[in-house]
């Protein structure tokens, strides 16, 4: 029977949906038709025709509300209903194009905001690593138990070697080492980072070539002259051409290049470090050498049904036995296994690992303020708007309209703004991303091939935006449709002023606004005020007029250690010479962060066995002069001479912290250290400032300077120069480059930075995440101002009436300025007293990010808590002095 | 929706369906015939007979044609759908049993 029924109402349904004009009209003449014939009839019957007619309509009953229970039979109403809505809602909203644009721009910043935030979130923390099972995948660190601050170093190769053999917990560890070279061979020669990874490397990632294939673990003799190449290295500088089996030179050594990487790889360890563009083989044999120099990177795949809890039992089990197999170099040198996704998220900053994680949570829980504040605004909003409407929905309601259906209509103008404001937040979003990424340090996220927004952050919006929605839409709708609609309608005319429970509300609102915008300014404002702590601390080294550059020579050209010495003590004397610069030298150390350490063993008397100290020193390999080209005070002794390299001489140099950790009030000019693995004995000949080598708020690490001697100089092809100069440093980038080129054309200069660069980069996480949460708190603080703003003018807007008859009957305009003010004062002063007992009880959470000052600052509450007054103050202001300026005549006539 | 207090649910519809069945006509028209047929015992107010004819409209019962009448004027025709019909007699049936079932009732000496 269905399908019948179908065929007859199907299209009537459809009709009465497109062709309702229609439809209706035909209803009209209908009964008009049946109108008429009845008052025929009854003319017939001898009534007047003004009876008759009477008479027939009396029958009918109502003719409006026939034709409506007419149109409630079509069962399209609903549908209708909807449409009407909408057009309604539209042509509200532009008739009001202030209110519309400050709700609509108001929610977009919340919703961009939070969304901008969130892809960034979905791309760092929830979307998997792309590798094979990256949950099963650790990196492998090694831990002296004697360091001082560091959780895990690099491991060395011959124990990763040990780990592969004797490791169960793992089906597979490979090793990789950071390089830079040189490359010849695609359009411009340039200076580019990359790794010696061993040939079971990517198996172990599991991600193959997109062009060509990975190393065999078969063949490594082939493999040393095989390279691959990054996605990126390949489009930008070898054109996306046809590249397999080409051979380009690194460092002057001709490479064949066997594969490419996809675009979406990129490195698993921290991407604090530079990515990598370039793969060669790490072959076992080079692995087997040095036992005793950490520096290979080492990752792992876990055997199946092996937990990261039974891997780490067996690596200390190992770690022991080599230590005891070892004792020179593996004595105390535990192993620490940890989950990749982990360490993926972790920046080295101050001196120890910290995941990105809390940050960026921190920095949702900002967005999500914003947000609320914007809700909180446009509910406000809205609820004015809606209390200025009250009227018209009284009159709705008595004309018939249930009480769901004006319920319905607030709804559906409410949704309408914000799917408006969605749209627009989309745009802020995408915008907001791009900057969140532009602004980032270096290291600081993933790479930006990542990042994009997608459907789940779609999503995220659009739930948001339903969110808001129905929440600033509710509130409103559920206050206006009372049933005591006489008394609103009465108190409309009388203009009598909101009733107290609907002020209560609003004022609520802005309070709430006002103490989440408090506690975002707080928060602000310690961050500035760590930023500035930590700008403040003294770095170590002098970065007025200084420069620094990298300088890596090839390694097959300077292959003899003394190439290396005569190279950059011949630069050195060049750059020193030419006018302007004061001092040049060169250090290991690129921007003073260590690149090697270890075990130094130092002689003396003491009451425990066995006569000896020991710490765990970085190293740092340096010219004459370096110290005061880099501005580190010296502090006793003397500097390295030229003497001191003509012959060779076994001395060092000791950082302050180093000095002062073994033996603190000793004299320690003329006490000799020697590394662990060896027998040579030198002797300190001088002590220096420390240098903050893991950044400003990290203490200083033990540090020892050895001269460029041929016995140092040893595989130290990449050194840095430092300059100090009279004139701004960058001006002579290109002398000195040219000195560098007179030696060696091939050498080019990289990494160029000044010394306020190199501060700025030590401060950079904290400034990104400074810039970034006062930027939310600024925008709460606009959005809350115009809370306040739009609060205070409706209500004064509402008691124009009552102000007419203040001021008629003998009131001052400063008395009425003072009403006003005083209602916005009162919101203030609550709104302050919340927003403080809040940023107090929230102090916890920010513990971590704040440096030298603590979470609960009275100085930062103090400023912010005066900066919200001001700027609330103003907000009152202009509608306190429209107030002032009220007509009596005027007021006492609006309603 | 009102109807006449002494018809039952439905009926109202059933008594339309009937007047249709025996020929098409519109909604003056089929007022003046009931009131005729059941000798003005049936009061059905003209107000009540419109949405009961939308609905049946709606439920594909019956349906409409836009005819010009003797006098020239134009005016909606009903009509019974093949459907309407086959609900008639489903309706007439129901209401056999139904009046049969109280006059039963109604019978019944008191004790």
């Amino acid at each position: 029977m269905r399908p019948d029924k179908w065929i007859y109402t199907l299209p009537l349904r459809l009709r009465s949906l497109f062709r309702r004009r229609d439809v209706d009209r035909e209803l009209d003449e209908e009964l008009r038709y049946h109108i008429e014939r009845k008052t025929e009839e009854n003319l017939a019957r001898g009534m007047t025709s003004r009876e008759a007619r009477r008479a027939a309509l009396l029958e009918i009953g109502g003719i409006e509300r026939r034709k409506e229970e007419c149109r409630d039979t079509r069962r399209v109403t609903w549908l209708q209903d909807f449409a009407q809505d909408l057009r309604y809602g539209i042509r509200m909203l532009r008739k009001s194009p202030g209110f519309t644009a400050v709700a609509v721009l108001t929610l977009a910043l919340g919703i961009g905001a939070t969304t901008g935030l969130f892809s960034v979130v979905n791309a760092v923390l929830i979307r998997a690593l792309p590798f094979r099972d990256p949950q099963r995948l650790v990196a492998l660190f090694q831990s002296p138990n004697k360091s001082k601050g560091l959780i895990g170093i690099a491991a060395d190769g011959p124990d990763i070697l040990d780990w592969e053999r004797d490791g169960h917990s793992f089906s597979d560890v490979a090793a990789s080492l950071l390089d830079a070279a040189n490359i010849i061979g695609g359009r411009v020669p340039q200076h580019v980072n990359g790794e010696k990874v061993t040939a079971n490397y990517f198996d172990l990632l599991g991600v193959r070539a997109s062009i060509g294939r990975t190393f065999s673990r078969d063949n490594e003799q082939s493999g040393q002259s095989e390279v691959i190449l990054s996605y990126a290295l390949w489009r930008t500088s070898f054109g996306g051409q046809n590249i397999l089996g080409r051979t380009i030179a690194l460092d002057g050594q001709p490479f064949t290049v066997i594969g490419v990487m996809p675009a979406l790889f990129h490195d698993p360890r921290t991407w604090a470090n530079p990515q990598s563009e370039y793969w060669i083989l790490l072959p076992r044999t080079e692995l087997a050498k040095n036992r005793g120099e950490h520096m290979y990177a080492s990752l792992g795949r876990l055997a199946p049904n092996v937990t990261l809890a039974q891997a780490q039992q067996e690596m200390d089990l190992i770690g022991d036995r080599d230590a005891r197999a070892f004792p020179n170099t593996n004595e105390g040198m535990g192993v620490r296994v940890s989950p990749l996704e982990q360490v993926n998220l972790q920046t080295f900053e101050e001196g120890h690992f910290q995941s990105v994680r809390p940050a960026i949570l921190l920095l949702q829980l900002a967005a999500g303020f914003l947000l609320l504040i914007a809700c909180a605004n446009v509910a406000s909003l809205m609820l004015s708007k809606s209390l200025e409407r009250h009227k018209e929905f009284a009159l709705r309601a008595a004309m018939g309209a249930g009480r769901w259906r004006i319920i319905r209509q607030l709804l559906t103008e409410s949704v309408l703004l914000s799917l408006l404001a969605s749209g627009v937040g989309i745009v802020l979003a995408v915008w907001c991303a791009k900057a969140l990424l532009a602004l980032a340090p270096e290291g600081y996220l993933p790479p930006t091939v990542n990042i994009h927004l997608d459907l789940s952050v779609l999503a995220f919006a659009l739930c948001i935006a339903a969110a808001t929605g129905i929440s600033f839409g509710l509130l409103p709708a559920l206050r206006v449709s009372r049933k005591n609609l006489n008394e609103d309608l009465k108190r409309a005319i009388l203009g009598a002023g909101d009733s107290r429970s609907r002020v209560r509300i609003r004022g609520a609102l802005v309070v709430l606004e006002l103490s989440a915008t408090f506690v975002l300014l707080a928060g602000g404002g310690l961050m500035v005020r760590s930023l500035a702590s930590l700008l403040a601390v003294n770095a170590g080294f002098n970065p007025q007029h200084f420069f620094t550059a990298g300088l890596s020579l090839p390694a097959q050209q300077y292959s003899k250690p003394e190439q290396i010495v005569r190279f950059f003590t011949t630069v050195q004397q060049r750059v020193r010479n030419l006018p302007g610069i004061t001092d040049a030298a060169f250090t290991s150390a690129p921007e003073f962060e260590v690149t090697s350490s270890s075990d130094i063993i130092v002689e003396g008397h003491s009451a425990e066995p066995p006569g000896f100290r020991e710490v765990w020193a970085q190293i740092c390999v340096i010219t004459p002069d370096f110290f005061r080209a880099a501005g580190i005070p010296l502090l006793q002794g003397r500097d390295f001479s030229r003497a001191d390299i003509a012959r060779e001489a076994n001395v060092a140099i000791v950082s302050r912290s180093f000095a002062e950790h073994l033996w603190p009030h000793q004299n320690w000019l003329g006490k000799r250290v020697r590394f662990g693995n060896e027998k040579v004995w030198r002797e300190i000949v001088g002590i220096v400032g420390d240098v903050r080598q893991e950044g400003l708020a990290a203490s200083s690490l033990p540090e020892i300077y050895f001269p460029l001697v041929a016995e140092m100089a040893d595989g130290e092809n990449a050194m840095n120069i430092v300059v100090r100069s009279a004139v701004p440093p960058v001006l002579l980038t290109q002398d000195i480059g040219q000195q560098v080129a007179s030696v060696d054309s091939g050498v080019p200069l990289s990494e160029v930075r000044s010394g306020k660069e190199i501060l700025q980069e030590w401060s950079g996480y904290l400034r990104y995440r400074t810039v970034l949460l006062t930027s939310f708190a600024l925008i709460a603080l606009l959005i809350a101002a115009i809370g306040l703003f739009s609060a205070i003018c409706y209500t004064t807007t509402r008691r124009t009436h009552e102000i007419g008859i203040r001021i008629a009957l003998g009131a001052q305009r400063h008395d009425v300025f003072g009403l006003v003010m005083l209602q916005g004062v009162v919101l203030i002063l609550v709104g302050l007293g919340l927003g403080i007992m809040s940023a107090l009880a929230l102090a916890r959470l920010i513990t971590s990010f704040v440096y030298g000052v603590t979470p609960s600052d009275p100085i930062t509450f103090v400023g912010v808590s005066i900066l919200l007054v001001l700027v609330a103050l103003a907000a009152c202001y202009i509608p306190a002095r429209r107030a002032m300026r009220v007509d009596p005549m005027v007021a006492l006539r609006h309603d | 929706m009102s109807k006449p207090p002494d018809l039952v649910q439905g009926t109202l519809d059933m008594l339309l369906l009937k007047i249709l069945a025996l020929e098409p006509m519109n909604g003056y028209a089929i007022s003046q015939r009931l009131k005729q047929v059941s000798r003005d015992v049936l009061q059905v107010s003209d107000g009540s007979l419109y949405p009961a004819l939308h609905k049946l409209e709606q439920e594909g019962w019956i349906k409409a044609e836009w005819k010009t009448t003797d006098n020239n004027r134009r005016a909606k025709f009903y009509s019974l759908t093949k459907l309407g019909r086959r609900q008639l007699e489903t309706e007439a049936r129901n209401w056999s049993r139904l009046s049969a079932a109280i006059s039963n009732v109604v019978k019944l000496e008191e004790a």
